[in-house]
């Protein structure tokens, strides 16, 4: 409001403002208007004259003001919608086709006949090829169970007589029984049951009565080992009595072969045999020589056989594929008509119990060594391919005895006890194929050399049902002679000798050493060779130290079976009497113990500071754990 | 006999029982599967553990000697010893104390690789680094 007065007062400004014209008499305008009356002068003094007047201003006297208001109308929505009310579908079809199967007595049209006689020949051929294809004999309709028949074998699928055609997965191909072992190993027996009788109550029958009742009652002649070669061809069995009370006196155990490759296999009797004086308790083919056959005694003997010598003395050979690889010079296995190519003898250092396992496994320069279990404890590693040792001496050795770790109870000077081994598991196994070897082997060398867990060792089950891991001793590379030093001026060590004794307890290595130089020295020996080391006598739990360095949850009885997975090397199985299959990691520890396991390897690594080697073993021991 | 305290000690990744709890004498994994294995029992059966298939029962139980199922219960053999043909890995075979030897032909899937069976086996073994 102010703004418009504002802005007329230009125009508006010969016109007496409101206030000015109020105000003020003596405007110009107001002095004209007032001169008006003047043509009468001299009534001049009679007119009175107000004394002001007032004009009212009509300038903006009214403010007209309006406020209006609009608003369309309420808008009005509609929908509507239309749809077509009437379909229409529309089929169209072809014409019936007319028939054109020929009617009897047609003629033919022409051509037809050549058309036959064209393809006749080649449908004939067809025909026949399905009649003899294998194509879909592997195609399974149902998805599970069933499969194709292996073109061996002449038995139909299916486990029991009766259960026709059921798809159950296996079929029995041969059962094979070598009636002619059976019979001797019989008749072993009846004799002693009549010598026994013959020399009546006399005061020393006990023992031999006790053995007849056992014969009698239960066991009798058994298959103890069995082995397939690596060439799969033939199947070795070793037939003794399961029942042995004290000593092994069956003359006439057997070792059975038969050659499944043959054109006709005898299941009665087998296609060549060997007989062995003494019970025969485990058997391994050499992984890679499909004749080279290794055999644990009761005795506590390993031996080593050529089978093919066997064969061609037998009924016939050839078929088989079973030859002597050309033995050239350094063939450790070479024979001289002779069979029996090694044989250990039975000592303190080697073994004097039933040999429980036997098994092939390479050593670190990749030749084959065999290490052998059996119930006194001792775990030996034979060389197989040096050809001067030949079953002399083991080169390494471990004895398997509780620890305070992990049994609570460790052994001391006066009362040394040992876990009778029952069998024995290396991660780097006999040979599957030699490519699966090779590849195997090396894995193992790379993974010993990147971490520190997976230290080469190796797994034993013992007869108290436990299941021990036990660390290798590292593998010393010198090679040749090793020159020590010492009282009197040292020795020359061979290194086999020398590693031996490097790996022994510590503890007690200055001891044993001092021992073997001083036998060495004895018999003017210029340098140490093994037969030096055993002939020098040490205690041998001395000589072979323990190293266990990890116990698994055991079995309620020995666990017999026990194997490492030939696909994952870490992963293990054990079976035992109790009825339990166990499924380990190499690598478990106890229950929340991750940092004890690593304190406990470190304070091993003292012992021995490094563990290079290539295999790991696992040891099952059946004799009682806490019995001395 | 003194009774000692056991010091904990590691367990299993897994324990398969035979299905009567019997004896079991000897174990032996497949040549050619992964995850298959055989044990031999004290009545002279051979069972076959097809951990791919199931972890509580035996795939396969292969019965004992024709001669033996006819006979009383006295004369159940156990199978004390087994072996796989490394070449052949369908045969298997089994031997018992009474001196009997059986060789088993086993179908296709128990004899081939099965696929995932070699990833499956990895994993177990990549447990404990």
């Amino acid at each position: 409001m102010s703004f418009d007065a504002f802005s007329l007062g230009g125009g508006a400004s010969l016109s007496p403002t409101a206030a000015a014209a109020t105000a003020s008499a003596s405007s110009p305008s107001s002095s004209a208007a007032a001169a008006t009356p003047a043509p009468n002068p001299d009534g001049l003094d009679d007119y009175d004259l107000p004394e002001s007047f007032t004009i009212p201003s009509n300038w903006r006297d009214r403010v007209s003001r309006a406020h209006r208001e609009q608003q369309t109308e309420v808008v009005v929505l509609k929908e509507a919608a239309s749809q077509v009310k009437v379909r229409v579908t529309r089929e169209v079809q072809t014409e019936t086709a007319a028939s054109t199967l020929l009617e009897e007595g047609a003629p033919l049209p022409a051509g037809f006949d050549a058309f036959l006689s064209r393809v006749h020949s080649d449908i004939l051929e067809q025909l026949d090829a399905n009649l003899s294809s294998h194509a879909f004999d592997d195609y399974n309709l149902l998805g599970g169970g069933g499969g194709g028949l292996m073109g061996m074998g002449s038995g139909g699928m299916g486990g029991r007589p009766g259960e026709l055609d059921a798809p159950v997965g296996f079929e029995e191909l041969f059962a094979l029984q070598h009636v002619q072992a059976i019979q001797d190993l019989s008749r072993h027996e009846e004799l002693a049951a009549a010598e026994a009788a013959m020399r009546g109550h006399g005061s020393n029958t006990k023992k031999n009565r006790g053995r007849v009742a056992a014969a009698s009652s239960e066991g009798g002649p058994a298959v103890l080992g069995l082995s397939w070669s690596c060439n799969g061809s033939v199947l070795a069995a070793s037939y003794g009595r399961s029942d042995h009370i004290g000593w092994c006196t069956h003359s006439t155990a057997t070792l059975a072969f038969w050659n499944i490759m043959r054109r006709q296999i005898s299941s009665t009797r087998a296609d060549f045999t060997l007989e062995t004086e003494c019970c025969c308790m485990c058997l391994a083919f050499h992984p890679e020589r499909p004749t080279i056959l290794a055999g644990g005694m009761f005795n506590g003997e390993i031996r080593v056989w050529d089978t093919s010598l066997l064969q061609d003395g037998g009924a016939g050979s050839g078929s088989s594929g079973i030859t002597l690889s050309p033995s050239d010079a350094v063939d450790p296995y070479a024979a001289d008509g002779n069979p029996l190519l090694m044989r250990s003898s039975i000592d303190d250092h080697f073994h004097r119990e039933p040999i429980a396992k036997l098994q092939w496994v390479r050593d670190s320069n990749r030749s084959w060594q065999l290490v052998s279990v059996a119930g006194d404890g001792k775990v030996l590693f034979w060389p197989m391919e040096d050809v001067t040792n030949k079953l002399s001496y083991p080169t390494e050795g471990y004895t398997l005895t509780p620890t305070e770790a992990w049994h609570g109870q460790g052994h001391t000077r006066n009362r040394f006890q040992v876990l009778g081994g029952v069998s024995v598991a290396f991660a780097q196994q006999g040979a599957i194929n030699s490519a699966a070897t090779s590849e195997a082997g090396g894995t193992v060398a790379t993974s010993t050399k990147s971490s520190s867990s997976s230290s080469p060792y190796f797994v034993a089950s013992t007869e108290g049902g436990g299941i021990v891991r036990v660390a290798l001793s590292p593998i010393l590379k010198r090679k040749g002679y090793i020159k020590t030093g010492g009282e009197g001026g040292g020795f020359r060590w061979n290194r086999d000798a020398h590693r031996l004794l490097e790996s022994a307890d510590a503890s007690s290595k200055f001891e044993l050493k001092r021992m073997v130089e001083r036998y060495a020295r004895s018999v003017q020996a210029e340098s140490i060779e093994l037969e030096h080391v055993f002939g020098a006598k040490p205690p041998p739990h001395q000589l072979y130290p323990t190293n266990i360095d990890r116990a698994f949850e055991g079995h309620a009885g020995p666990a017999y079976g026990l194997a490492f997975n030939p696909f994952e090397r870490r992963i293990f199985a054990s079976a035992s009497t109790d009825g339990r299959i166990k499924i380990f990691h190499i690598n478990s520890v106890r229950e929340g113990e991750e940092a004890d396991r690593r304190r406990t390897r470190v304070g091993r690594g003292v012992r021995s500071e490094c563990r290079h080697s290539f295999a790991v073993l696992v040891v099952c021991a059946h004799r009682s754990l806490f019995f001395a | 006999m003194s009774f000692v305290f056991l010091p904990p000690q590691p367990k299993p990744l897994l324990t398969l029982e035979s299905p009567d709890s019997d004896y079991l004498f000897t174990l032996a994994w497949s040549p050619i599967r992964p995850l298959l294995l055989s044990v031999g029992d004290g009545d002279g059966r051979i069972l076959v553990f097809d951990l791919l298939e199931s972890m509580l029962a035996p795939a396969l139980i292969m019965p004992p000697s024709a001669s033996s199922s006819n006979s009383n219960d006295q004369d159940r053999a156990a199978i004390y010893t087994l072996s796989w043909n490394v070449q052949e890995p369908a045969l298997v075979a089994g031997a018992d104390v009474k001196g009997r030897i059986q060789v088993w032909n086993l179908s296709d899937n128990y004899a081939k690789l099965q696929p995932n069976e070699m990833r499956l086996i990895q994993q177990m073994g990549n447990l404990h680094a």
